[in-house]
């Protein structure tokens, strides 16, 4: 490893480096991008587009259990695209177990209601290969797409050897030097398997492994209240396994509270066993199978279980290991992910950052994706425009799916005082689940500041197909709708969604249509 | 760089769509070859006296599992008139191969005669225009 270089004294006159020429600088690469994910291959392509010469590299480490996988990043490869595929094969049960009421002679009114009767219809080999031949021709098309923008793309390991020189490894141990006049970092974060309980590492698994798992996941543990233990315990509880989540405080801290707490409610509702507040102390294998012993969080009592698979998903960490980042004094923030201002720029001028690994960023992909371009046309194009992280739209994909752009209930009588906010929700019917007689209600949560003619600052929806509900409202909530607006707007019938354009106060419950 | 003219357009994978796995259906017979790396290519393609269909196609691609079987059954039936030459893209050896031929869809054939490729075709188009465009390739 070479010795500190400190790079030249920056000169910033604007949201870049300007201490180095932009060309003829004598580097190999305009760019090298370090991370193949979501933000790195956005920002990969939109500069070499702008005609910088760029570099991009991947690589994968090995999960504890040795899961690997190729180009794409965790959105694509053990994220988002797999959960939602997965997601999608639970409400295919549902709908399949539904389809008597329909009119349909496939499955028997009722044939489908126990956990074992859906296990049974249920093949996990042949939905975890779809999945994964699905995700390999996204492999393909990424290592394709980066050929047709002239971006070069290294599957290895890059480590800074000083402030312009990266050495880049690959799997058979080459080591190639390259240098470039600036770079991005986008390698993004891994699962955290908890030191303090015995085992975890040895024994479980996380969400690195689950979507290409070459056994049933059978009975199941889902340890931590994120969105990625509730969405993972909510399918495999839907084509029939025998799931517990247990949860050490509350569900899905940082989201809407009442969101949450109904996201819970649903899910035990439906056959997923929750222990709440129970944490996890060790891990030991019986057989096939896992003994876990856990406590109570409050009183201290103790339990025992065994599973077939233990599934934690209590965090992820930011993934520097390896990138030589020490060689080159950048500030990292307690938690070790990297310290970006407003422009992504690092504490060292001409390395910049997005994706998971950034402080104080939104860990999603369109954030990712929109924070790489913008960075891109920052550094080759003369833009200013940085990266807006007001109302970001999210969804959780939880049995009872929940979307939401703007504040939480918490985070808003926070910022404005209870007093300045109208608050509107309601539980409402859907049409749909009528005839199989179902009983769950969808809800939805307004909230508006008085002060400021009812703007609404926070839009919580939980039902049927909430990521493409709450997509459109998210263009209203950013051109700052009032209350008036929605009330202003027709609603489309008969649909979830026209629910929040007929919004009152006091009226919190469904009088039919 | 290659750069080649594609001929031909059927079913293909470009990444989009969900497909069964393609169980590798290794032949022992002299008419159809795995190719293991780039120097293996040269051997039995570019070298080649007969003329060679080089089948690059990946194990989750769906319009590759139904391809190479009805080529494998072409080789067999126009014994020795042709070879046929496997690449895995997947495969890390073949790297170079796939990179030469710019290949951006799958499954892509590319027919060669006397080292030289005439004609290219991405997807599977099914079995009778594939035995014509191969019976042009050897008569």
């Amino acid at each position: 490893m070479g010795a500190v270089i400190k790079p030249p004294k920056a000169v910033m006159t604007g949201p870049v480096d300007t201490h180095l020429p932009e060309t003829g600088h004598g580097f190999d690469y305009d760019l090298i991008v370090i991370g193949g994910g979501s933000g790195g291959l956005a920002c990969s392509k939109a500069a070499a587009e702008l005609g910088a010469k760029v570099a991009i590299l991947d690589f994968v480490k090995p999960s504890p259990q040795g899961t690997r996988w190729g180009l794409g990043g965790t959105c694509v490869n053990v994220g988002c695209i797999p959960k939602k595929l997965m997601h999608t094969a639970g409400i295919v049960g549902e709908r399949l177990a539904e389809s008597y009421h329909f009119g349909w002679n496939v499955v028997e009114e009722d044939a489908m209601n126990e956990l074992s009767a859906k296990k049974e219809k249920f093949s996990w080999e042949r939905l975890v290969e779809n999945v994964q031949n699905y995700i390999h021709g996204l492999n393909f098309k990424y290592k394709v797409d980066l050929r047709s923008n002239k971006v070069e793309y290294l599957n290895a390991l890059g480590e800074f050897l000083d402030a312009h020189t990266i050495q880049a490894t690959d799997i058979k141990g080459n080591k190639k030097k390259m240098t470039a006049r600036r770079f991005v970092l986008a390698t993004g974060g891994r699962p955290v398997f908890p030191q303090e309980v015995e085992n975890a590492e040895q024994l479980a698994i996380s969400s690195d492994d689950l979507f290409s798992l070459d056994r049933e996941p059978g009975k199941t543990l889902c340890v931590g209240a994120s969105y990625v233990s509730l969405e993972c315990a909510g399918f495999l509880t839907a084509i029939g396994n025998d799931v517990t989540v247990m949860i050490r405080s509350i569900p899905l801290r940082g989201f809407d509270e009442q969101s949450a707490t109904m996201i819970v409610s649903h899910m035990s509702d439906h056959g997923t066993k929750i222990l709440q507040p129970w944490a996890p102390s060790k891990l030991t294998k019986v057989g096939e199978k896992i003994q876990v012993d856990y406590y109570n969080v409050n009183t201290k009592e103790t339990a025992s279980d065994t599973f077939d698979t233990v599934f934690f998903a209590v965090g992820r960490y930011p993934d520097v290991k390896g990138l030589g980042l020490e060689n080159l004094e950048l500030k990292l923030s307690p938690s070790g992910k990297i310290q970006v201002d407003e422009f992504e720029r690092t504490s060292v001028p001409h390395i910049y950052a997005i994706g998971d690994i950034v402080a104080g960023g939104i860990e999603l992909t369109p954030v990712a994706i929109q924070c790489g371009k913008l960075l891109a046309t920052r550094l080759y194009n003369s833009s200013t425009k940085k990266m807006d992280y007001i109302n970001v739209p999210t969804t959780v994909f939880t049995p009872l799916e929940y979307g939401a752009v703007g504040l939480s209930e918490e985070a808003a009588v926070s910022k404005y005082g209870k007093d300045n906010l109208n608050i509107y929700s309601k539980s409402f019917n859907i049409l749909e689940y009528q005839l199989p007689h179902r009983e769950d209600q969808g809800f939805v949560k307004l909230i508006c500041v008085k002060s400021e003619n009812e703007k609404v600052v926070g839009f919580h929806y939980l039902g049927p197909n909430a990521g493409e509900v709450t997509q459109g409202v998210a263009i209203a909530v950013k051109l700052s709708a009032t209350k008036q607006d929605f009330d202003d707007t027709v609603g489309i019938h008969p649909v979830c969604a026209e629910v929040f354009t007929t919004l009152r106060l006091g009226q919190t419950e469904d009088s039919g249509c | 760089m290659m750069h080649m003219r594609i001929n031909r357009i059927g079913n293909l994978n470009i990444g989009k769509g969900i497909f069964n796995t393609y169980k590798r259906c290794y032949s022992s017979s002299k008419n159809v070859v795995q190719l293991k790396n780039l120097n293996d290519f040269e051997e039995q393609v570019i070298k080649s006296k007969a003329p060679v269909v080089v089948d690059f196609y990946a194990d989750w691609c769906g319009p590759c599992k139904n391809l190479t079987p009805k080529l494998v059954g072409l080789a067999e039936k126009y014994d020795g008139k042709f070879l046929l030459a496997k690449v895995d893209i997947d495969d890390i050896n073949c790297t170079e191969i796939v990179r030469q031929y710019e290949i951006r869809a799958l499954p892509t054939l590319v027919m060669f005669k006397n080292g030289e490729p005439t004609v290219t075709i991405v997807g599977d188009r099914g079995i009778d225009p594939l035995e014509s465009d191969l019976k042009q390739l050897f008569d």
